[in-house]
């Protein structure tokens, strides 16, 4: 059973799906992080800071 | 502007780095990449009903993104076998055009198909659901498969939920988007029930989805010398506000089976965990918003109110570090056997490339060869600044059984790989730009060896050194000059071996270089002589001293009698010109004493010794020489 698994777990590993996949993700990782970094920063709760993102306008360019 | 400039455009981005990906593992053309590309945009394009009512920007974003997986990666196979067939490509119709021209003229049927494919499919499926959109057909399903997850408790339906969400991550499925619309219609953000948006946000996905602050802190403890213990380190700030996807994309976990049990059921763990300590009253209900980036720790205590809420999340955390243990551990070795594996594949690679006399070109591939050419340049770099490198020192014999000096040879014992092929450490070096810090750090390990013999033992002896013909594009004779004149070694104790292919690549640069180096005082020897396409002019020539017969002579010489009659005249022509002759890969005794009686009297090769460590080649030429 274990050797079926590691089998099956490699045949998908090495497939070329998988590779395709796993690489166009690891590329959009730069695009995906701008966008959530630019989101905890808008985002981070602290009443003062959030007024100041308000009133500077900042909150439109995040 | 930011967040909808990234998250708002990511199906975009994704069907681009899908067909990219998708011809770089084909090993395509830089012209077919964008060729791939432009199809995949444009199949994707088709099933966004634009410029009709049915058009929704949120299938740009992530809603979108398996609907951009599935049609990128399907309009790339259509495109990439409709390319095969020969009568698509108007090849008739390209003659004597331009590169580029070509190129689109060949691809606009198969394009063409793709695309009409593509809005075909959307339309027939329109027509028959009432539904167009591939993004839209997706979403319904999902939405229609975990729309009554809420018609159950409220445990049960948050059981679900946080389920589902995880393992459509696990697939690479911005799962918390796509069933944000559920999650805020069923559950709402914070309510009077238990299991709200917020809930999930504070108590599960900590760190992300999968709750990855868990694998975060086990490889940052567990794992911290690996690959993915430095990824870590470099994406624990992110993970803190609960952004994982160095983390999800880099180890990766997306699509790893080893890794699918505790990535989705760690959330499942943590939300019992929180569940319970609500229903006991340990926890106050969540009545109030958290924002989903809010760091751990701080989420914990807005949520509620006090010490406890951090307490719950500790308790989860830690239930995620001990579940995710072993299977990290399993991945960390089938991530070195796969490494491994992939090494030997390019090993391979190289040795046919070697026989057919080609150059290999493996940085630039974009399949998993190029990838592992490429993370093994970047530990090259690393070793050779930390001088993880070494040399051995194989001696060579007179057939008097005098030692007469070693060639050294160049050793890396790589941290996961083992011991790497020295012409792959080569090839490395030359296609990644760093063979001059290479051969300085051979030069000084070389000419160290010479001294350190020469403090030992008394009598006179030389060590061979291998340079290629891009050594000779830098400033190789001076910094040998420098070093030698440093240790002060005389200059007839270093001798200098380039092979037979080198000599013939630059011949000019080659030519002044050789000079220079004769002129310094160095031997000069051909290696793998017979290999190659043998300039005799070279051996004509009076820069050469020595010439190494190749293996593939001198290996199967009893068997072969073309071979014995090869080395004869090369050994015959080294003597009329005053050259002389080393064999290598002299393994047996009948062998030695064949080449004896051709009239080759100097030898390396495992009959005599294997390549030794400095201090076991300095004992070995003290014995052979008190004999």
């Amino acid at each position: 059973m274990k050797e079926v698994l590691k089998r099956g777990m490699l045949k998908f590993e090495n497939s070329f799906f998988s590779h395709v996949v796993r690489c166009a993700l690891g590329m959009i990782i730069p695009l995906v992080l701008t966008g959530g970094i630019s989101c905890a920063v808008r985002d981070f709760p602290v009443a003062p800071y959030q007024m100041f993102l308000t009133q500077g306008g900042w909150e439109m360019v995040l | 502007m930011v967040y909808e400039g990234t998250y708002g455009i990511f199906s975009v981005a994704l069907v681009i780095t899908i067909a990219y990906s998708y011809a770089m593992e084909k090993n395509e053309s830089l012209e077919n990449v964008v060729m791939y590309v432009v199809v995949a945009l444009a199949a994707f394009s088709a099933q966004l009903n634009l410029g009709t009512e049915d058009f929704d920007v949120a299938g740009l974003g992530t809603t979108g993104c398996f609907a951009a997986m599935f049609i990128g990666y399907l309009s790339c196979m259509a495109f990439s076998k409709l390319r095969r067939c020969h009568k698509l490509m108007l090849e008739q119709y390209t003659a004597g055009m331009g590169g580029g021209c070509v190129l689109a003229i060949r691809t606009l049927i198969p394009l063409g198909i793709v695309a009409a494919g593509s809005g075909g499919l959307n339309l027939l499926i329109g027509r028959i659901t009432g539904i167009y959109g591939c993004y839209q057909w997706f979403n319904h399903i999902f939405y229609a498969a975990c729309q009554n997850i809420a018609d159950y408790s409220n445990f049960l339906s948050g059981l679900l939920y946080t389920f589902a969400v995880n393992l459509m991550w696990f697939f690479g499925l911005h799962g918390s988007h796509i069933l944000e619309a559920v999650a805020v219609h069923n559950f709402g953000v914070t309510g009077n029930v238990v299991f709200s948006k917020a809930f999930y946000d504070v108590y599960v996905a900590m760190g992300g989805c999968g709750t990855t602050v868990s694998v975060l802190i086990a490889l940052l403890l567990f794992f911290r010398k690996e690959r993915t213990g430095k990824l870590a380190g470099l994406a624990s700030f992110t993970v803190v506000f609960n952004l994982n996807e160095m983390l999800t994309f880099g180890i990766p976990i997306i699509l790893n089976p080893i890794l699918l049990v505790p990535f989705v059921l760690t959330p499942v763990v943590c939300y019992c965990l929180a569940y319970a300590a609500t229903v006991c009253g340990f926890l106050p209900v969540l009545t109030h918003e958290v924002v989903w980036s809010t760091p751990v720790g701080i989420g914990g205590y807005l949520a509620s109110g006090s010490w406890k809420g951090i307490a719950v999340q500790a308790v989860g955390i830690l239930a995620g570090i001990l579940f995710y243990l072993p299977f990290l551990k399993i991945n960390q070795r089938m991530e070195v056997y796969k490494a491994k594996r992939h090494v030997q594949v390019l090993i391979h690679e190289l040795q046919e490339k070697e026989e057919q006399i080609d150059q290999p070109v493996f940085l630039t591939r974009g399949d998993h060869i190029g990838m592992i050419s490429r993370m093994l340049l970047l530990d090259l770099k690393h070793a050779i600044k930390n001088k993880e490198l070494y040399m051995l020192y194989q001696p060579q014999v007179y057939s008097d059984g005098i030692c007469i000096g070693a060639e050294a040879l160049l050793r890396w014992n790589h941290p996961v790989y083992g011991m790497i092929y020295p012409p792959l450490i080569i090839y490395l070096a030359e296609a990644g730009k760093v063979l001059p810090e290479l051969e300085q750090f051979i030069i000084d390990e070389v000419t160290d060896g010479i001294v350190q013999t020469r403090a030992q033992y008394d009598s006179d002896f030389k060590i061979s050194v291998n340079i290629t013909a891009h050594s000779l594009l830098w400033d190789i004779e001076g910094y040998i000059r420098q070093t030698m004149e440093q240790k002060e070694i005389d200059a007839h104790m270093l001798w200098i071996e380039i092979t037979e292919q080198d000599i013939l690549l630059q011949t000019d640069v080659v030519v002044r270089k050789l000079e220079e180096l004769k002129k310094q005082g160095h031997k000069l020897l051909i290696d793998d002589f017979g290999m190659g396409h043998t300039s005799l002019l070279y051996l004509q020539s009076e820069y050469f001293d020595v010439v190494k017969l190749d293996g593939s002579l001198t290996r199967p010489l009893l068997k072969s009698h073309t071979n014995q009659k090869i080395v004869r005249s090369i050994i015959e022509l080294g003597q009329e010109l005053g050259v002389n002759v080393i064999a290598e890969f002299v393994e047996n005794r009948e062998q030695r004493d064949l080449l004896d009686t051709l009239g080759c009297h100097c030898y390396q090769g495992y009959l005599y010794a294997k390549p030794l460590e400095l201090e076991e080649f300095i004992t070995y030429m003290k014995q052979m020489n008190e004999k």
